[in-house]
């Protein structure tokens, strides 16, 4: 089954998929209502699993419009995120501006880095690039631990918004008096949703056609006319931006960043995983890998350390059975069912076009 | 001066050691053309067994690489055969994945068996503990035995790949995949011989390390994997002398970087990161290597 | 001065010389044939013009613009398909996990900016090569003969003014080698294309075909004329067909 469908018949088929998914995004943001009404002040930590659950979808999605459209395996994605957080504390700690603001500074000191680092690492191939980003990430990593003065070293920041001297203090001021975290579950979700939305927008345009040639062979790309270092710094760029904005956003919702938790390699891994395991190169398949993951680690989290072991063999297993997640595989079941139907019908509406 | 010539010293000690992981992770790399993120998990597998043999065995570390160098050895074929063989097809991409996930099993699993407490090894005797003194500067003995020991290694490698006809085998196999097989050359075979010969050279090395850093802990692996790649490039892919230098050379920023403290960047705790400065610029300016060499 | 020029073209990877100085020309229009061995260099010689490989020296200019020589910074790969060069590979490379639709659009939008003008010079082109009926297969669900045609229709898509086909023929059969020679004709007489081929033994092509013949021996040329010319070259023979053709 081809990646885009054309005709009639796949038209109608993505507006019924538009309505469906305006749908879902309905019920979630009436969600978090629904569950204060019904579980009172235990809904905090229910919202903040699926405020973990909505960003994490957010990540794999970001992380895929470089990885899975472009397949340029990045491995210090981490250092976007960390980026976008420290625009966060550093607004209000040193400036004392709100770090809501963080949310517009993050994703533009992100790009900027993206620009800088997808100057110096885009003309290096596979594995070179991917070490590239690890050993990019690391350094930032080190830097944040031993700039002390600036990012407050190992301990990172904390901060309390009243600091700031600038409203918004806190997300009330946006929605009104809503109960505890529902205010930023609902920021998140609809960071997450312009994210799922510029992935699909870039997949089903000509800049998702080009990053595939580009995955596909950078040679063949290039002799078609593509400039393939521009596509890949877009792609690398617009995913940076993702990136740094949930970063920020995270550290607004925490009140806290340290390198340990927002610069952390394992970080990196995480981002990816969400993709991989989901489906990478899809635009539903990182949401749903995102959602799963979280809650596989929350299930996880009584048993302690295990948790990195399962993603590591969730990682090999993928791999070797499943390289296209678990959307790939659902896909390709559903093809071999429906294969010679869907033949049948599209048939007619092609000679049609033609 | 006398800091000088202590840190130039030091530097070289450690960069042997450096020289000795970049190598076996050219065996991989190059005989094999699979990047693996591994590495430095395996450096840690080889400095447990060390421990393992030290505490319930009273073996002493330098004496256990006769049980660390073979057991590695068959560890990689295994892995070889499970794990890597399949997926030498595959994109680049996947085998990247597959390494790293391994390499995260191999840690999570020290982690559980062991612990994330330190594990002490702390032999004691006159190799271990005593040091040599030439003018102002001090040299631990263990130290000075792991470089040549590490020097002997890589001297016995080198002789292998130059003067055995498998070792030719193996440099033909790396140099052209296709054109060793329609010549005879029975690549799976050779395949799993240099992975066997990588992981042990990993492991030898994290047996070398082991009185020096005298703990074990999962996560003291994770810096070697990176190193590996730095040194590789530094020495361009394929080479041993290259490898060899590089890892020197890293061993003397890493060095100077640490001793020298450059405050802008905020002191001791930022030396890798001089590493990781060279290894970008290495792969900028110069991707074949300093020694030119094989492909990118 | 020729549409295509390649003048004193030296190609050497470190210390092996793969072309060693060879001057070609080719004018618009012109179906020209490069003939030789395997490892002759034609494959080189077409990286170089489409600037996937640097070259050593020499001077490639293409339509009046100089695409790498003394003095100049040579052109990289995408801008020299921008400026009307296309390629197809010996080893056929399609984009597998796409449609031949999609295959062929990624070269349209090379034009365009707009998904529905891509998809629909796409399927215009798809029409004209024959590949309608696999418009929706998955690339990797060709045989042969089809990849090869969906590589020059993707090429085509770009619209350029010359293609490089490289062994485009090899692993054809008579009938699909017949089919390819008539579309290479026809890309020629429809849209004005210029042909370079590159061609080890396929020697309908070189006969039936080419206006011109260039032929390639260890990285130098050592013979260039029409069809009939060649075939009585007696160093051509000597070097590489090995007996006269009838």
């Amino acid at each position: 089954m081809a990646y885009m469908e054309f005709g009639p018949a796949a038209r109608a088929r993505r507006r019924r998929g538009y309505v469906l998914s305006a749908i879902i995004v309905f019920a979630l943001a009436v969600l978090p209502i629904v569950l204060v009404e019904v579980q009172g002040r235990r809904a905090n930590s229910t919202l903040a699993l699926l405020i973990s659950m909505i960003t994490a979808a957010g990540l794999g999605t970001a992380w895929n419009i470089l990885g899975g459209y472009a397949g340029q395996l990045s491995l210090g994605h981490v250092a976007f995120y960390g980026l976008g957080a420290y625009a966060s504390g550093l607004l209000i700690e040193k400036l004392g501006v709100t770090s809501w603001l963080g949310l517009l500074v993050g994703p533009l000191i992100g790009g900027l880095v993206a620009l800088g680092i997808g100057w110096i690492t885009f003309r290096l191939r596979g594995p070179y690039f991917t070490l590239s980003t690890i050993a990019i990430a690391e350094i930032i990593f080190l830097l944040s631990k031993t700039l002390e003065p600036i990012t407050g070293g190992s301990s990172g920041l904390s901060w309390d918004l009243n600091q700031s001297r600038f409203w918004p203090r806190d997300p009330q001021w946006l929605f009104g008096p809503t109960p505890g975290r529902v205010p930023y579950y609902w920021i998140a979700l609809a960071i997450t949703v312009i994210a799922v939305i510029i992935s699909w927008k870039i997949a089903h345009n000509k800049l998702g056609f080009y990053l595939r040639a580009i995955r596909e062979d950078q040679d063949t790309a290039a002799t078609i006319g593509i400039n393939n270092t521009r596509m890949k710094l877009t792609a690398l760029v617009i995913s940076a931006m993702l990136v740094a904005l949930i970063g920020a956003f995270r550290a607004n919702f925490e009140g806290a960043i340290a390198p340990d938790t927002v610069l952390v390699r394992s970080k990196s891994l995480e981002i990816v995983l969400f993709a991989i395991i989901g489906g990478m190169g899809t635009v539903w398949g990182p949401v749903i890998g995102g959602v799963l993951l979280t809650l596989v680690g929350e299930a996880l989290r009584g048993i302690g350390e295990a948790n990195q072991l399962v993603y590591g063999v969730l990682l090999v297993l993928v791999i070797f059975f499943l390289p296209g997640g678990l959307l790939g595989g659902a896909k390709t079941l559903l093809a071999r069912l429906t294969t010679r139907r869907a033949n049948q019908t599209n048939q007619p509406a092609a000679l049609r076009e033609a | 001066m006398e800091t000088f010539i202590q840190t130039f010293i030091t530097g070289i000690l450690t960069g042997g050691l450096y020289a000795l992981i970049g190598i076996g992770l050219n065996m991989v790399f190059g005989v094999m053309r699979v990047v693996n993120f591994a590495h430095g998990a395996l450096v840690m597998v080889g400095m447990y067994l060390t421990w393992l043999a030290f505490s319930f065995l009273g073996i002493d570390p330098f004496v256990s690489l006769f049980i660390t160098l073979p057991v590695m050895f068959v560890f990689g074929i295994v892995l070889q055969r499970v794990f890597i063989a399949p997926l030498l097809k595959a994109p680049e991409f996947n085998q990247i994945l597959l390494t790293e996930g391994l390499g995260i099993i191999l840690v999570n699993v020290a982690l559980l068996l062991f612990s994330g407490n330190y594990q002490l090894v702390n032999p004691s005797g006159p190799l271990y503990d005593d040091v040599l003194r030439l003018g102002g500067v001090v040299l631990d003995y263990k130290r000075l035995v792991a470089f040549f020991i590490a020097l002997i290694l890589t001297g016995a490698l080198f002789w292998f790949l130059s003067r055995t006809d498998i070792g030719k085998s193996m440099r033909a196999t790396a140099q052209d995949r296709e054109a060793a097989r329609l010549m005879g050359i029975n690549v799976r075979r050779v395949s799993e011989l240099a992975m066997g010969i990588g992981v042990a050279m990993a492991g030898a090395a994290g047996t070398l390390l082991t009185p020096i850093y005298q703990r074990v802990e999962p996560f003291i692996g994770a810096p070697f994997t990176l190193r590996a790649f730095v040194v590789i490039v530094l020495g361009g892919l394929g080479s041993i002398t290259g490898a060899t230098v590089g890892g020197i050379l890293l061993g003397l920023v890493e060095a100077f970087a640490g001793a020298y403290n450059p405050t802008f960047l905020g002191g001791a705790g930022a030396a890798p990161i001089y590493g990781f400065l060279i290894f970008l610029a290495v792969l900028l300016f110069k991707p074949s290597g300093l020694f030119g060499g094989s492909r990118l | 001065m020729a549409f295509l020029e390649v003048k004193g073209l030296v190609k050497k990877f470190g210390g092996l010389t793969a072309i060693g100085g060879v001057d070609l020309s080719v004018e618009e229009h012109e179906i020209v044939s490069v003939i030789g061995p395997n490892g002759a260099g034609k494959t080189t010689i077409f990286n170089c013009i489409c600037g996937l490989f640097p070259i050593t020296e020499g001077t490639i200019i293409f339509n009046g613009t100089v695409l790498t020589g003394p003095n100049k910074r040579p052109l990289k790969t995408h801008e020299i398909a921008k400026l009307g060069v296309g390629r197809t590979f010996q080893i056929v490379k399609p984009l597998k996990e796409l449609s031949v639709l999609e295959n062929v659009m990624v070269g349209t939008f090379a034009n365009t900016d707009s998904m529905r003008d891509a998809r629909h010079e796409a399927e215009r082109i798809i029409k004209w090569i024959g590949l309608g009926p696999w418009k929706d297969k998955l690339a990797r669900e060709l045989t042969l003969s089809g990849r090869k045609r969906l590589e020059v229709a993707r090429s085509l898509a770009t619209k350029p003014r010359m293609i490089l086909l490289d062994e485009v023929m090899a692993g054809l059969n008579p009938t699909e080698v017949e089919e390819m020679m008539d579309l290479i004709r026809r890309m020629r007489d429809e849209f004005g294309i210029t042909a370079v081929c590159g061609v080890e033994h396929v020697m309908r092509v070189v006969m039936n075909l080419s206006t011109r013949i260039i032929v390639l021996n260890y990285g130098k040329k050592i013979a260039e004329g029409t069809p009939k010319e060649i075939i009585d070259n007696p160093i051509v023979i000597s070097a590489y067909l090995g007996e006269p053709m009838n």
